[in-house]
């Protein structure tokens, strides 16, 4: 990781907590990180700044996780933008409209440093 | 300062005028054209203040007025042919023009009063609409031996049949009124309809007992002149609108059954008037006749207004029951949505904390540590079980199927539970005959099995023992949890798989009383079957059997 910029991850969450923590374990994974704190913000990062996959909190103010998720998948250069979508909405129907949105993964909540850390570095290598 | 008097209101304004309407009629030479012409005046007055009314004051259609106005107005113009006749010929003819006239009024204002007894909210009441033929057959049935038998002299058949539908008129107005006084709540204008529609009756009655002995401008033209006026009197007062649009009030009240009795003791007028007057076989069966009458319209009185009640009441029922869904629904996003996300707080900073990644930590901080989330864990497990029990009760539990070895999760499930086992001094065993698959969702078959080997474990003191079997038969996959512990109570066993249940004899053992509901819900889900069978104070056993994986 030394060679060369961190890979970008934009991530996105209105839980000030939760943000901090994803930021926390990613940067200490060697990543860097774009906070954003709602749906809004989070669409205007990833179209300027162009992250390398895009971790987003499905419920969230403004915009939702799925709704930024379609805008991404239509936007130009970002088709193929690998998405982990981080929800507490559990049931399997939320996660099939996750994945029809054009997730790439999906995280329940409460998920340990671990399984975030898999499940970015799986999202990664497929991209 | 002198208070200025109140605007006296229009319904009072009415009935005084119609009064000082009546008395001019009585000062007129009794017989006179004059007198015949003032009466098509008051008639054809009270029609013209319904209609201007209805249209002045925008009254709704459901008010049926322009209906009422109809039925007064085919009244009207049956006397106006009278009159005519009266003028011409000095006296009117038997069947005339306003015979028909007349007898197309009776329908007019029957139908009135049923679009008045319409409820807004339903486009046509075919159960009021059918409850009024219902009352008007029961009364015709009844009446019509006798009535038949009067008319039999009469010479032409035509002659004959319009003399039988004057009463008929009757009934069918009696039988709209009858549905109107069960179906409303009293107020002014139903008051004042009812009146109306009574003196219309007692008019045609007293007339019917003895035709021949009237004559215009006797007493007994108070009765259809008043009906003239207290029938359009109603649309001026401001209720009629209520009477048509609110939902009317259920109770059959003593003001309701008084009527209901005024109008029986009307239809027992009729037929003992007729009987009477034409010399009916029997005056004995005219009395029967109308106890039974009598007896209908109690019975069908008391029938729509049990009926109307329970249908409020469903209906009543039907909207909590929605509302109580809405805040489960509102429930469950609760504890879906703002308990996990403080847990996904709680549990990732413990996780890192643990792992390190801020300096180690020494062993009774890690002690501490795990304390936080075994406890997180607990809450996140009790989410969880709220979360698939709302889904039970809301028929959504998911099951994600495949083929799955019951004795490897068996296995699993017992393996789990040997430390906290342990620490409670109870020992655990799985006795497996090989793998044992059944077509299922593996991660709520774990459930099941944490369930109940956890539940064993709880309720078996120390010393005791929990064995966890799991067989291949041919009707399925059994699989038994026995225990040696504090057993269930006999009365307790009938609410065992109810949700927040907790059997008395638990004491001061933790638990919410999702365990068993949730397997039970899991084992329902899975077209399975369970079984209890306990001796307190000896131990419990749970027999479970799943369909086979094909």
């Amino acid at each position: 990781m030394s060679e060369g910029p961190a890979t970008l991850v934009l991530v996105a969450d209105d839980d000030e907590d939760i943000l901090a923590l994803v930021k926390y374990v990613l940067e200490a994974g060697g990543y860097d990180v774009i906070p954003a704190h709602d749906g809004v913000e989070a669409l205007g990062f990833a179209l300027d700044r162009r992250p390398a996959l895009a971790v987003l909190d499905v419920m969230m103010p403004q915009l939702d996780g799925l709704e930024v998720t379609r805008r991404l998948r239509a936007t130009e250069g970002l088709e193929a933008l690998p998405i982990i979508l981080l929800t507490a909405r559990v049931a399997e129907a939320d996660v099939q409209e996750g994945f029809a949105a054009g997730a790439t993964g999906y995280l329940r909540k409460p998920f340990s440093p671990q399984e975030l850390r898999q499940h970015v570095a799986a999202a990664l290598a497929g991209a | 300062m002198i208070p200025r008097p109140a605007r006296p209101a229009p319904v009072v304004v009415a009935i005084s005028a119609g009064a000082l309407a009546l008395a001019a009629y009585f000062l007129l030479p009794t017989g006179s054209l004059w007198q015949a012409w003032w009466y098509v005046g008051i008639g054809g007055g009270s029609v013209l203040v319904l209609v201007a009314a209805g249209i002045a004051r925008r009254l709704p259609l459901a008010t049926g007025w322009p209906l009422f106005a109809l039925g007064l107005g085919l009244f009207v113009a049956g006397d106006v042919v009278g009159s005519v006749y009266q003028s011409t010929h000095g006296e009117i003819p038997f069947p005339s023009l306003a015979d028909l006239f007349y007898l197309l009024g009776y329908p007019a204002l029957a139908a009135a009063l049923l679009v008045l007894v319409r409820r807004r909210g339903m486009r046509f009441d075919v159960r009021a609409f059918l409850d009024a033929i219902v009352i008007t057959a029961g009364v015709a049935t009844v009446i019509w031996t006798p009535l038949s038998g009067t008319y039999s002299g009469t010479d032409t058949f035509w002659h004959k049949a319009i003399l039988v539908a004057y009463p008929v008129g009757d009934l069918v107005l009696l039988a709209a009124l009858a549905r109107l006084i069960v179906g409303n709540i009293a107020r002014t204008a139903t008051a004042l309809l009812a009146a109306g529609i009574l003196l219309q009756l007692a008019g045609d009655t007293t007339y019917g007992a003895n035709e021949s002995a009237y004559k215009l401008g006797s007493w007994l033209d108070v009765t259809w002149l008043l009906s003239y006026v207290v029938l359009a009197t109603a649309f001026l007062s401001p209720s009629i609108v209520e009477a048509a649009v609110s939902t009317p009030d259920r109770r059959l009240n003593w003001r309701r059954y008084s009527l209901l009795v005024g109008s029986a003791l009307l239809a027992l007028g009729i037929i003992v008037g007729d009987a009477v007057a034409h010399r009916a076989t029997s005056l004995g069966q005219a009395l029967f006749g109308t106890a039974l009458v009598v007896a209908i319209l109690f019975r069908f009185g008391d029938l729509f207004a049990s009926l109307d009640r329970s249908r409020v009441a469903e209906r009543k029922a039907r909207v909590e029951l929605e509302q109580l869904d809405r805040l489960k629904d509102e429930l469950i996003s609760v504890v879906s949505h703002d308990l996990r996300t403080p847990l996904t707080s709680i549990m990732g900073y413990i996780d890192l904390l643990r792992e390190g990644e801020v300096g180690e930590l020494n062993t009774e901080q890690l002690g501490f540590l795990d304390v936080v989330q075994r406890n997180s864990q607990r809450l996140l497990r009790l989410v969880n079980d709220l979360l698939f029990i709302a889904r039970v009760r809301e028929d959504r539990v998911e099951l994600d199927l495949s083929e799955v070895d019951v004795a490897a999760v068996a296995e699993d499930a017992v393996m789990a539970s040997f430390a906290r086992a342990s620490l409670a001094g109870v020992s655990v065993k799985a006795s497996i005959d090989g793998p044992a698959y059944a077509f299922a969702d593996r991660n709520r078959i774990e459930d099941l099995l944490d369930n109940l080997v956890s539940n064993a474990v709880k309720f078996t003191p120390e010393g005791g023992r929990v064995d966890v079997h799991v067989a291949a038969r041919e009707d399925g996959i059994t699989l038994d949890v026995s225990d040696t512990g504090i057993g269930i109570p006999v009365g307790d066993r009938r609410y065992l798989f109810e949700r927040f249940f907790r059997s008395s004899n638990t004491g001061n053992v933790q638990g919410a009383g999702l365990g068993l509901a949730i397997v039970k819900a899991i084992v329902d889900a899975h077209g399975g079957s369970i079984d209890v069978e306990s001796e307190e104070g000896r131990g419990t056993t749970f027999s479970v059997v799943l369909p086979r994986a094909a």
